[in-house]
């Protein structure tokens, strides 16, 4: 159960209260007792529906539906759940969950007396006080808490005997994109599950997959043979699975192959009546940047401390490692490390990649346990004594990233002091991973972070992540919009391109109109600076996500802050201010549900969350429609395919030869704005542009690429075009031309000629 | 060089036209072919698209080839040259428009310029059989035959041949309809030219006969 032993004796603060302790020794007894008779790793059993007091037995999971659609790169889960009360007694449920990365929880409903009651985000000791007055007169609280960076809690209370509740959990999050893949992941692995956790009804999970960019691929490295994909259209597919009796310990993880996209920007809007706009800005490095660099070197630092023995976390890691030297290249060099309390190494030099070193790393990692506590301070100052003069050094941090909280501080100090010319890349192992403490040293350092999820492909991961560390950076970037007024865009200083993961930014625009973005920086060690100009549009309903998505990447901002200064009332304020104004779960705010209307307006809370989600609903609704007219053009298609001379025959038997049906052509999608970015000419020929309102519609205004070939244009793949004349055929149209001419000009001669003989 | 430019008074006209067009900022994009404008505007669009590009680069080739395949085409005889261009103006939208279901607004002179480009092999072909020039014959020939040849691959691939088409769809049905015109209107000019088809047989005979 949620209630772990250290929980039940901690204050609201989470600070150990002794003189509690001594007073509850005979209740702790009892519990550890009960907690001991348990199946291992339940005493903190996340993902576990609890009935609380008692000996909290567990409730069911009767039937969990799961509603995803992926918008463009950002992702909306609908988790519909009905639990069971199979006791005799009105018990209050605790369901926990880890948070997916990225995540944001926007909206928390119950399904009150058949009705849905949608909830509010309020600061979160005032939620509780809420939800404990209404606990000690039995009424129907809903209370969604984020306990911290992993993990959400719900309480639902009252659940009557034998009785079921319905709850829905909406959450949005950006997918990464990475090497034209997107990886979604739905969480159900912790290392505080039962084994053999299941639904006694049906699980289903259907995923909605709609982008600009083609769809090329959809895979499912955790359910490949439960899993059905239809490609309804090159920019829409769905992927679906339904079971009885679902299993809920294995993470579900679907990931799609988009085609990969030239280096260029696309933006994405939403804006309504009377408020101030928001834009997402993604900036995608291209195929014409995938030329290898030189050799390089690494140093792989893995995390054994006793955190990792959990849920296979080591092996995971084990795994990746191998995974990452055998991609290495010939000119690479490497060492590995281990640490927990202190660091060990495999070889203390650098090492080629070779098969005798291979042997030995496998060797060596098998040998290890994961025990002891996780210092990592010194293992990333004996790391950083790896760096060369004449080469790059890749840290590659393997690790959960759980450091206690005090030491945070100093070791992103720490990072902040890494030697020039090296990175720090961190990886992320298993879902309960401290995601931000590792992105921010990743961040810091320069590099990346990724995370690798238990049922991933972590052989395809580790070959993506590798090639994001060869692939030519752009960097020292900066991007300014003119003609239209923007603020609070983040993130506010661009963190380096890699290839095969786009740079996202998000922020807000005064009025509308066309705006001029300009980005300049260092691509392969010379300047670059580009003009494209968009528009930002005078209203737009269909993407509403991106306002709240703007608000979590502002919330997430002043964490990172916080993590960097420490707590700071004025911050919190705005945290909280921030949720509260969007509806966002966070450390600071909770979602609470209330039986009516008058309920709220007795607590004045306002009913802004309601607001919003009638937007997102009706976004929600033009988008079905919109994904419905695509799986039935797509269905039109379907049927046998009569040939000539069986059409010929039909019509023979028919008197009337019925009018044959118009198959609907899917018109493919197209991609914002393309920059000319790297060393090989680009496209000639720009492709039509989508007029779409969800998108806005870019223009070239300018091209200055420094080292344009004379081959070579930029393009704008938002406008259509018949395909321009190639340089080629235009110098062998000239040759031609000149061919004649010359022709001409002899023949006029030899003409004179002849005349004046 | 002004007793050139005069011959070629339609060329230039296009020419500047497109640079004005390009120059002026915004102004492209009311020009341009789209399948969804009201039908008046689109009249007048079937004329003003081959104008409008979408970046300097995709200007500069297209006028190059336009200027070059102009001047030969304007200069042998200016009424065949504005019935091509007349012609495949107007084709080549309606073309793109119903048989490219993913292009929803066409630019650019590249379509004029492949008609231009069937015109001018069909008189240099001519002149070239006139003259008994046969390596000149063969020489424009394969020309015409290889620029058949990248339309079939851009049409077969979904790219083009000699530069990257990542990122952008090639629409080849508009050089197929530039290259289809432009041949035609060479062929039917030359065919009705006297003493066609009995200067090209006597020239065809003189070879075969040993001097």
């Amino acid at each position: 159960m949620q209630v772990s032993k250290e929980q039940c004796f901690t204050d609201e603060g989470g600070h150990h209260n002794r003189s509690r302790l001594r007073g509850y020794w005979l209740p702790a007894l009892l519990v550890a007792l009960v907690l001991g008779a348990m199946p291992s790793g339940l005493a903190n059993a996340s993902g576990l529906l609890v009935a609380r007091g008692g000996f909290g037995g567990r409730l069911l999971i009767k039937e969990q539906v799961v509603n995803v659609t992926i918008n463009n790169g950002i992702a909306v889960t609908e988790v519909n759940q009905v639990f069971l009360n199979t006791e005799s007694r009105i018990v209050e449920a605790l369901y926990t969950f880890p948070v997916p990365v990225n995540a944001s929880v926007s909206n928390f409903s119950m399904i009150i007396n058949g009705k849905e009651m949608i909830g509010e985000v309020v600061e979160k000791k005032r939620a509780r006080q809420i939800y404990q007055s209404y606990k000690r007169t039995k009424k129907d609280p809903g209370l969604l808490e984020q306990v911290d960076y992993k993990t959400f809690e719900m309480r639902v209370f009252p659940i009557q005997p034998h009785a079921e509740q319905h709850i829905k959990v909406v959450y949005y999050q950006p997918l990464d994109v990475d090497h034209d893949w997107s990886t979604y992941v739905f969480p159900l692995a912790t290392s505080t599950k039962a084994e053999n956790e299941k639904t006694t009804g049906k699980f289903a999970l259907t995923l909605d997959i709609k982008s600009e960019i083609p769809v090329k691929k959809i895979t499912s490295h955790s359910h490949p043979n439960e899993f059905v994909v239809v490609n309804h259209s090159s920019d829409y597919a769905q992927a679906s699975m339904e079971v009885n009796e679902g299993d809920l310990s294995r993470d579900i993880v679907i990931a799609f192959q988009s085609k990969r996209a030239k280096t260029g920007i696309d933006l994405i809007t939403s804006k309504h009546e009377g408020e101030d706009g928001y834009f997402l800005m993604s900036l995608t490095a291209g195929e014409e940047l995938e030329n290898t660099a030189g050799g390089m070197d690494y140093v792989f630092v893995v995390d054994i401390s006793g955190s990792m023995r959990n849920d296979g976390k080591l092996m995971l890691s084990q795994g990746a490692v191998e995974a990452f030297v055998n991609s290495l290249g010939a000119e690479d060099r490497f060492d590995v490390m281990v640490f927990n309390n202190a660091p060990k190494m495999l070889f203390s030099k650098l090492a080629e990649v070779d098969v005798d070193a291979k042997e030995k790393l496998t060797k060596f990692l098998g040998e290890q346990y994961a025990k002891g506590g996780t210092d990592l301070r010194p293992a990333m100052n004996a790391a950083y004594r790896y760096k060369q003069p004449d080469r790059e050094l890749n840290v590659v941090v393997l690790s959960d990233g759980m450091t206690e909280s005090g030491s945070q501080k100093e070791l992103l100090e720490l990072i902040s002091d890494a030697p020039a010319s090296s990175k720090v890349f961190c990886v992320g192992i298993g879902n309960e991973v401290n995601r931000p403490l590792l992105k921010q040293l990743a961040q810091d350092a320069g590099g990346l972070a990724t995370f690798i999820s238990h049922e991933d492909d972590f052989i395809r991961q580790a070959d993506a992540f590798r090639r994001k560390l060869v692939h030519p950076v752009a960097t020292d970037l900066v991007l300014t919009i003119d003609g239209v007024p923007v603020y609070d865009m983040l993130p506010g200083a661009l963190p380096n391109l890699y290839h095969g993961k786009p740079i996202r930014m998000i922020g807000r625009y005064k009025d509308f109109g066309e705006g001029n973005v300009t980005l300049k920086g260092t691509v392969m060690g010379r300047p670059f600076e580009q003009s494209v100009s968009f528009d930002f549009p005078k209203l737009n309903a269909d993407n509403p996500q991106i306002d709240r998505m703007w608000a979590w990447y502002q919330v997430q901002g002043l964490m990172d802050q916080m993590r960097r200064k420490g707590d700071s009332s004025d911050l919190v304020n705005e945290i909280v201010n921030l949720c509260e104004g969007y509806s966002i779960v966070s450390e600071y705010a909770s979602f609470i549900v209330l039986e009516n209307d008058k309920e709220y307006k007795r607590w004045k809370i306002d009913r802004r969350n309601a607001t919003r989600i009638q937007r997102d609903r009706a976004a929600r609704k033009k988008l079905d429609e919109s994904l419905k007219e695509l799986r039935e053009n797509s269905m039109a298609n379907l049927g046998p395919i009569e040939s000539d001379a069986e059409s010929k025959e039909v019509a023979k038997k028919v008197s009337k030869p019925a009018a044959p049906k118009k198959r609907v052509a899917n018109k493919p999608p197209q991609r914002g704005q393309d920059l000319n970015f790297g060393t090989q000419p680009i496209s000639t020929a720009p492709s039509s542009p989508r007029r779409s309102s969800s998108r806005s519609t870019p223009s070239v205004k300018g091209n200055s690429s420094p080292w344009r070939s004379t081959s070579s244009s930029s393009s704008s793949s938002g406008g259509g075009g018949g395909g321009a004349i190639d340089p080629i055929t235009g110098l062998i149209a000239a040759g031609m031309a000149g061919v004649a001419a010359a022709r001409r000009k002899r023949k006029g001669g030899l003409k004179k000629e002849a005349d004046i003989s | 060089m002004y007793q050139f430019i005069k011959e070629i008074p339609i060329t230039l006209t296009i020419a500047v036209a497109t640079v004005i067009v390009f120059l002026a900022p915004g102004f492209e994009s009311l020009l341009d072919f789209q399948t969804n404008s009201p039908v008046l505007h689109q009249l007048a669009q079937l004329f003003t698209c081959h104008t409008a590009h979408w970046s300097f680069d995709h200007l500069v080739w297209d006028l190059v080839m336009f200027v070059t395949m102009g001047a030969i085409c304007e200069r042998r005889n200016s009424v065949p040259f504005a019935i091509a261009l007349a012609l495949s103006a107007i084709a080549i939208p309606l073309f793109v428009s119903h048989f490219s279901l993913d292009v929803n607004s066409y630019r650019g002179l590249s379509g004029l310029d492949t008609a231009l480009f069937g015109l001018a092999v069909v008189y240099l072909v001519d002149s070239s059989i006139r003259e008994r020039n046969w390596p000149g014959v063969g020489l424009y020939g394969f020309l015409f035959v290889g620029m058949m040849g990248k339309i079939g691959y851009e049409y077969l691939a979904g790219g083009t041949l000699f530069v990257s088409s990542d990122g952008f769809t090639a629409v080849p049905i508009a050089h197929l309809v530039g290259a289809v015109i432009g041949t035609a209107i060479g062929l039917f000019e030359v065919m009705r030219m006297p003493p066609f088809p009995f200067a090209w047989r006597n020239a065809i005979q003189q070879t075969r006969v040993p001097g």
